[in-house]
């Protein structure tokens, strides 16, 4: 990507192709960090939830829709990255486009859901097990919102410069995408596990 | 097969040549601001790392003898020290509360910000790039981030000593509910809050580091660098930043729910049925253990984070000065892999005596015991390393004799304080103080002096002062052994570690005079240090002006010219042909062969095998 994150102090052309790959497996390692966040979170969860005193409450139906839609904003994520793979214009922005709605729907879908937890009186300040899920729920989107921001940058920056060289942005946003994917339905099961009556 | 090798590093090196004459074009208009203040360039960021960490350094030096001063004479009027402190030392004599912001604090200023912020930042910057042999690290922006994130956060940390109600005081671990109650101590307010704070700048840079120096070390070497022929400093480093980038977002987890239970009601870390001022609080449920669980998930990568950098950069030193190959360097290499990975499963020796289960500890106590095997591998090959060789004795070479010798002397306690049984008597005592100021602080300290006496003329091109140096080493470690060995006897007897005064019982005040003589100690060498930080600045204008390869050394940061230039080699970067520690090779006329010297020109050494 011509990001300037990476490519300055006058090495624009120096090293490229080994800055390249440098650069696609940084975005592995900061996956491996948010990996250890989330692995300290729920490890902390089983660790309190196994010294009792742990309510157990009615998940609301939305957390159901959210993960569908999550899943499904994967898929069409990835159609954006093969049809930018073979060239095709229109494709690229249609399939980012509806990753970017099924993703803000995500988010809302989860706000909501977090309103209807509110409404029936489960609290971030209740039982540890309420504070977790907010926590956890809370922690995953914040982060989603990142990628929903790289999302918007590939974006506008494919609607201004229509180019398929920069094969990195693409290939990051999709590859952080399906990962916040696959945390969120480890999250939704695990949280299921643990906290749902 | 060979020719095509041939054509393509024919090309390879063509490509670089035309990179290299556009670079120029580019880099002849720095002004001063993006030369020396944003910098990108990664010898830069690691001065501006070692700068800020000489700064913290004496700042969390300070604070120790401030606490010395306390120990030895307690209850003595001392004006300067009531001058200085204001309203927590009236009358000079330093306020109770106040002696716990003061072990908090330097606990957290030498950890973080000097043996990890300033010790990798330094190193890690200077020397990824020069040894694999790469014009700058993967992402230079992210980089420059890294530092400015690391030095607002230590602008945070230190604002907090100017709070109404002083700094954080629940010692370095922040162990709750002192931490997650801001009505508790008056550290607790506001001074907590900024140690949050600070502490999240500080993972934001490490994560920014760390991605960066594990992604450089992957993808940027150098033709023929071979993970294999990374020098042992490279190989520490990167095994370093794996352990930073697993880590510290456990610690970061660990202070998001803190932050959660100070400010929005939660009770992760607080239990039922505390008391504050007389009233009852609401929090219920929550686990104090929890706190200690995560931090020390953090915590124990974190000593070898402190130590492992040092590790490598005394084996680097200890090779170049003895004129020999490092001993066993394989082995060598596994070992910081498997110190590495072990430290990830023995952190709840640090809680043996927290209620934790016995079974539980039994097993922590194992894990524990084997770090001792890849500790000892590396201990004997340093030995060997050293065996028969005509030794040099350069202050670096000192200080990475010392580093071995305090890593002997603090380990071995370190086995005592492994075994859960033995830890009932030894845990909170100065026993504790004693083992891992040794072998953690004073040794990871002698492996930054030794970086900083080593490679100083490849950073300031000038030559630091060799007989300052030997004083400053002679005077450091003496008073070194002098403070932290008297300790054992006191943790033994059962001395509590972080006590305000020893006055009360007849047991703890018969150390008294002992109490002194470490006080005393621990001034002259706080005094030493005055040594090195006037040979560090003097000479960094007034030194003798370095030459290329001042220690004929090896490794590839030598072959950079004296007067560093942006992009690290004006011309093609340096192909790699051997090992690093091509030293007293029988056959060859010098007593070093660099790694760029291809086997072609050293006909008369080369042996079967070598290529």
């Amino acid at each position: 990507m011509n990001l300037s994150l990476f490519n300055n102090n006058g090495f624009t052309l120096a090293q490229t192709s080994q800055r390249k790959s440098a650069i696609r497996f940084s975005i592995w390692i900061f996956m491996a960090t948010v990996t250890m966040l989330f692995a300290a979170f729920t490890s902390a969860l089983i660790v309190r939830q196994g010294q009792g005193n742990w309510d157990l409450f009615r998940f609301p139906a939305i957390f159901n829709f959210s993960t569908i839609f999550i899943v499904f904003s994967s898929v069409t994520m990835q159609w954006a990255y093969l049809s930018f793979q073979k060239q095709k214009t229109k494709e690229v922005w249609m399939a980012a486009g509806i990753t970017l709605f099924a993703g803000l729907v995500f988010a809302f879908s989860q706000i909501s859901g977090w309103n209807t937890l509110y409404d029936s009186g489960i609290k971030l300040s209740g039982n540890a097990s309420h504070s977790f899920l907010f926590l956890i729920s809370g922690a995953h989107l914040l982060h989603l919102i990142g990628g929903v921001v790289l999302l918007i940058f590939f974006i506008v920056r494919f609607s201004v410069t229509p180019s398929f060289s920069d094969k990195i942005t693409i290939y990051s946003c999709t590859v952080i995408w399906h990962f916040l994917t696959a945390l969120w339905v480890y999250l939704f099961l695990f949280l299921k596990y643990y906290c749902a009556a | 097969m060979e020719t095509s090798t041939q054509t393509q590093s024919t090309a390879v090196h063509s490509h670089t040549n035309d990179v290299h004459i556009h670079e120029h074009e580019h880099h002849h208009h720095q002004s001063f601001i993006s030369k020396y203040i944003f910098s990108l360039d990664h010898k830069t960021i690691g001065k501006q790392y070692l700068i800020t960490a000489i700064f913290m350094a004496i700042v969390g030096m300070s604070l120790s003898l401030l606490m010395r001063a306390q120990l030895g004479w307690p209850g003595e009027q001392f004006s300067f020290i009531g001058k200085l402190l204001g309203k927590f030392a009236e009358g000079g004599i330093i306020k109770p509360e106040y002696y716990y912001a003061l072990v908090t604090l330097h606990g957290t200023i030498m950890v973080f910000f000097v043996l990890t912020g300033g010790l990798s930042g330094t190193f890690f910057n200077l020397l990824i790039p020069l040894q694999i042999g790469t014009r700058d690290m993967a992402s230079p922006l992210l980089n420059a981030l890294s530092y400015w994130f690391f030095f607002a956060s230590s602008c945070v940390m230190l604002s907090s000593f100017f709070v109404m109600a002083g700094p954080a005081s629940g010692g370095w671990t922040i162990y709750p509910p002192l931490s997650a109650l801001p009505e508790a101590t008056p550290g607790s307010g506001t001074g907590m809050t900024l140690w949050l704070v600070s502490m999240s700048l500080f993972i934001a840079s490490g994560l920014m580091g760390g991605i960066n120096y594990i992604s450089t070390v992957i993808n940027m070497r150098t033709k023929g660098m071979s993970l294999w022929k990374m020098p042992l400093t490279v190989w520490s480093f990167f095994i370093t930043a794996i352990l930073g980038v697993l880590s510290f977002p456990v610690l970061f987890s660990g202070a998001i729910m803190l932050v959660f239970d100070r400010s929005f009601g939660t009770s992760f870390f607080l239990p039922d049925g505390l008391v504050v001022a007389d009233k009852l609080l609401n929090h219920s449920g929550g686990s104090p253990i929890l706190w200690q669980h995560l931090f020390w998930f953090l915590g124990h990568p974190e000593v070898y984070i402190v130590l492992l950098p040092a590790m490598g950069m005394v084996s680097e030193i200890l090779s170049v000065n003895a004129r020999k190959p490092i001993f066993g360097y394989k082995a060598m290499v596994y070992a910081i892999m498997a110190i590495g990975f072990l430290s990830f499963i023995v952190w709840a020796h640090h809680m043996f005596q927290s209620g934790m289960n016995p079974f539980l500890g039994s097993v922590f106590v194992f894990t524990t015991l084997l770090i001792a095997i890849p500790s000892a591998v590396k201990t004997f090959n340093w030995l060997t390393t050293l065996y028969r060789s005509n030794i040099i004795f350069t202050p670096a070479m000192l200080y990475a004799l010392g580093f071995v010798s305090l890593f002997i002397t603090g380990g071995i306690t370190g086995i005592f304080l492994g075994n859960a049984a033995v830890d009932i008597q030894l845990h909170d005592t100065y026993f504790v103080v004693a083992h891992f100021h040794l072998v953690m602080g004073a040794a990871s300290f002698f492996g930054l002096f030794a970086g900083v006496y080593h490679w100083f003329p490849k950073m300031f091109s000038k030559m630091m002062n060799n007989t300052l140096g030997k004083w400053h080493f002679w005077l450091t470690i003496i008073s070194l052994y002098c403070v932290f060995f008297p300790m054992h006897y006191m943790g033994m007897a059962g001395v509590p570690r972080r006590y305000y005064a020893f006055t009360e019982y007849e047991w703890t005040s018969m150390f008294t005079d002992l109490n002194r003589f470490i006080s005393i100690w621990a001034l002259i060498g706080g005094a030493a240090q005055v040594l090195l930080i006037f040979n560090f600045f003097w000479s960094m204008f007034k030194g003798k002006p370095a030459t290329a390869n001042p220690w004929k050394a090896n490794t590839l940061e030598w072959t950079t010219p004296i007067k560093p230039v942006h992009g690290n080699w004006p011309g093609e970067i340096p192909e790699v042909h051997r090992w690093p520690y091509d030293y007293s090779k029988p056959g060859h006329e010098e007593d070093y062969i660099p790694q760029h010297i291809p086997y072609s020109e050293t006909g008369s050494s080369n042996r079967k095998g070598d290529y």
